[in-house]
């Protein structure tokens, strides 16, 4: 049984810690996206569209340059959250961002939730796990979905790639074409798609 | 005109041995029209002409002084160790905790290279930092530090989009100064070929000359170095500069060998992949010129990191010429650029 899991990242303060979890099937997006739209509290996540991310390193890219501006300060969406999704994007259009990575009420099916969860001081691992399962329970129970390991195998079974192509501008790029083999040619695309996001606006 | 000069000595503020150079101006000739002279005729590349019609007369001063501590006792070289103790607070990004803590390896003029971790433990990633400079102005110094990254990523993403081996950028942060970039497993070449050229018996004593055979390795590389500077000018970057320090020879895995044979344990240390790094001062550019002088501070670093391997030199420019279109055009202006040496604008 898939849960949540608590993702370590390197180069992050041992008083912000990263949540992930991945849901299949999700029948209730729209009403996920109205609880985003009307910023409620209590839904203050990351809800990313599994169909536009390529692998486990290209998402937890997004979640570090996120934490990464945190930290600095420097936030230009209104939450560690939303900086996520837009950290995701290669240009610097927010709304374009939400559109394409995040939650969409019709399309999205696969569901990628990540939540960054902050305190003055660092938690001991009885209460990160009492905090761990607290978040759990109010997914399970808000989400209509199957959750499955938020893995790499997983997450290849949800990719959508012309979209990701179109998205990360992959499209007649020399390299690429020059690649036969499938695998080797999926993991360029990943470090060409990182490689954009942290870029991103230059 | 060769001048001496004696500076003020005092403990506080070391002399230092310097060279000055300034320029006096003709009588008659106004700052602005005299600027606008020297930019004309170098545009033209009129060096000597330039200085007779411009009535310019370079003066050269020569300081020459005794070392510190024959000067000043005090300067003992225990207070000058501790004085000059490198104090690298590392950049902010790499003060929170990682599986392992940050290696310095290397430290340039304007920056640090750090090797460290991306996102989990199993990943190593090298870190380029770009510290702020006491000694600019604030805002400058954030405005440059700034656009040096930025460029310096843009010219590794075009390249690697265009299938040039470079390493890849994970991250960065132009504001913070900070680029995280792929780690690149291996030696520089530089190191590659010292280690081969040394594991030979020694060429002084002559006694049979080298054979086309022993050399094979050595040719093979020398091609792949060529191909991988093609690559990189065909893209229209240009790297400002290359040398044998500045590319990596990442080993091929045990499963591919890319086509080619092994050939014992000797021939494994010139095995690998090249790979071109550092492009702190790339530039993007198409023009024949530049590309010539980029072969040239090569061929240049080359023989003075190599000079027993000097004569292979031909071999890297051959397959060069082989890569582009272009190639050929390239290697004939490179015949200028030997006759007359780097600078052609005289400008800088």
């Amino acid at each position: 049984m898939a849960t949540l899991e608590r993702i370590p990242l390197e180069h992050i303060p041992r008083t912000h810690r990263v949540y992930g979890a991945l849901f299949k099937n999700v029948t209730n997006a729209p009403f996920l996206q109205t609880q985003l739209v009307s910023r409620n509290a209590e839904f203050e996540y990351a809800f990313i569209d599994a169909s536009s991310v390529l692998s486990r390193f290209h998402l937890l890219a997004g979640v570090y340059t996120a934490l990464n501006t945190l930290l600095d300060g420097t936030l230009r969406t209104p939450n560690v959250h939303s900086e996520v999704v837009s950290s995701l994007n290669i240009n610097n259009n927010i709304a374009d961002g939400y559109r394409r990575w995040g939650i969409t009420p019709v399309k999205t099916k696969d569901l990628i939730v990540i939540k960054i969860l902050t305190s003055p001081e660092p938690l001991s691992e009885e209460d990160e796990e009492k905090e761990r399962q607290q978040v759990w329970a109010h997914l399970t129970e808000v989400i209509e979905g199957t959750p499955v390991p938020l893995t790499d195998e997983e997450l290849a079974t949800t990719t959508d790639w012309p979209k990701v192509r179109k998205y990360y501008k992959l499209n007649g790029v020399p390299v690429l074409d020059s690649l036969k083999d499938e695998a080797e040619k999926k993991k360029k695309m990943e470090t060409l798609a990182v490689m954009g996001m942290a870029l991103r606006g230059l | 005109m060769w001048c001496g000069w004696e500076l003020p000595l005092s403990p506080e503020k070391p002399p230092l041995p310097c060279v000055l150079l300034a320029r006096e101006q003709p009588t008659g000739s106004t700052a602005s029209s005299g600027t606008n002279q020297i930019s004309q005729q170098a545009r033209k590349g009129k060096k000597s002409k330039f200085q007779k019609s411009s009535g310019y007369k370079f003066i050269f001063w020569l300081f020459d002084v005794p070392s510190i501590q024959e000067l000043h006792p005090a300067y003992t070289t225990a207070t000058m160790a501790t004085a000059t103790e490198p104090q690298f607070p590392p950049p902010k990004v790499l003060t929170y905790p990682a599986s392992a803590p940050p290696i310095l390896i290397t430290q340039g003029a304007e920056g640090r290279l750090y090797k460290t971790t991306y996102q989990t433990a199993d990943r190593p990633c090298a870190l380029k930092y770009r510290p702020p400079k006491p000694y600019r102005h604030p805002i400058l110094d954030a405005r440059l530090t700034k656009a040096r990254i930025s460029s310096e990523a843009k010219v590794l993403e075009k390249c690697l989009r265009e299938g040039v081996p470079v390493p890849a950028v994970y991250g960065m942060d132009p504001a913070a100064g900070w680029m995280a970039i792929e780690w690149i497993e291996g030696v520089p070449v530089r190191v590659g070929i010292n280690k081969w050229l040394g594991e030979r018996p020694d060429e002084d004593e002559e006694q049979k000359p080298v054979t086309a055979e022993d050399d094979a390795p050595l040719v093979d590389l020398m091609r792949r170095i060529g191909s991988a500077v093609g690559a990189l000018h065909k893209t229209g970057v240009v790297h400002g500069d290359l040398t044998t320090s500045n590319m990596m020879l990442r080993p091929w895995k045990d499963t591919q060998q890319n086509g080619h044979a092994v050939e014992g344990d000797k021939a494994k240390i010139l095995e690998g992949d090249v790979i071109i790094i550092d492009f702190g001062l790339a530039t993007q550019s198409m023009s024949d010129e530049d590309r010539a002088v980029d072969l040239y501070v090569l061929e240049r670093a080359f023989a003075s990191t190599h000079p027993r391997a000097e004569r292979l030199f031909e071999e890297l420019l051959g397959a060069y010429g082989k890569t582009f279109k272009k190639g050929p055009t390239v290697l004939h202006k490179l015949e200028d650029v030997r006759m007359r040496g780097r600078k052609k604008s005289m400008l800088g």
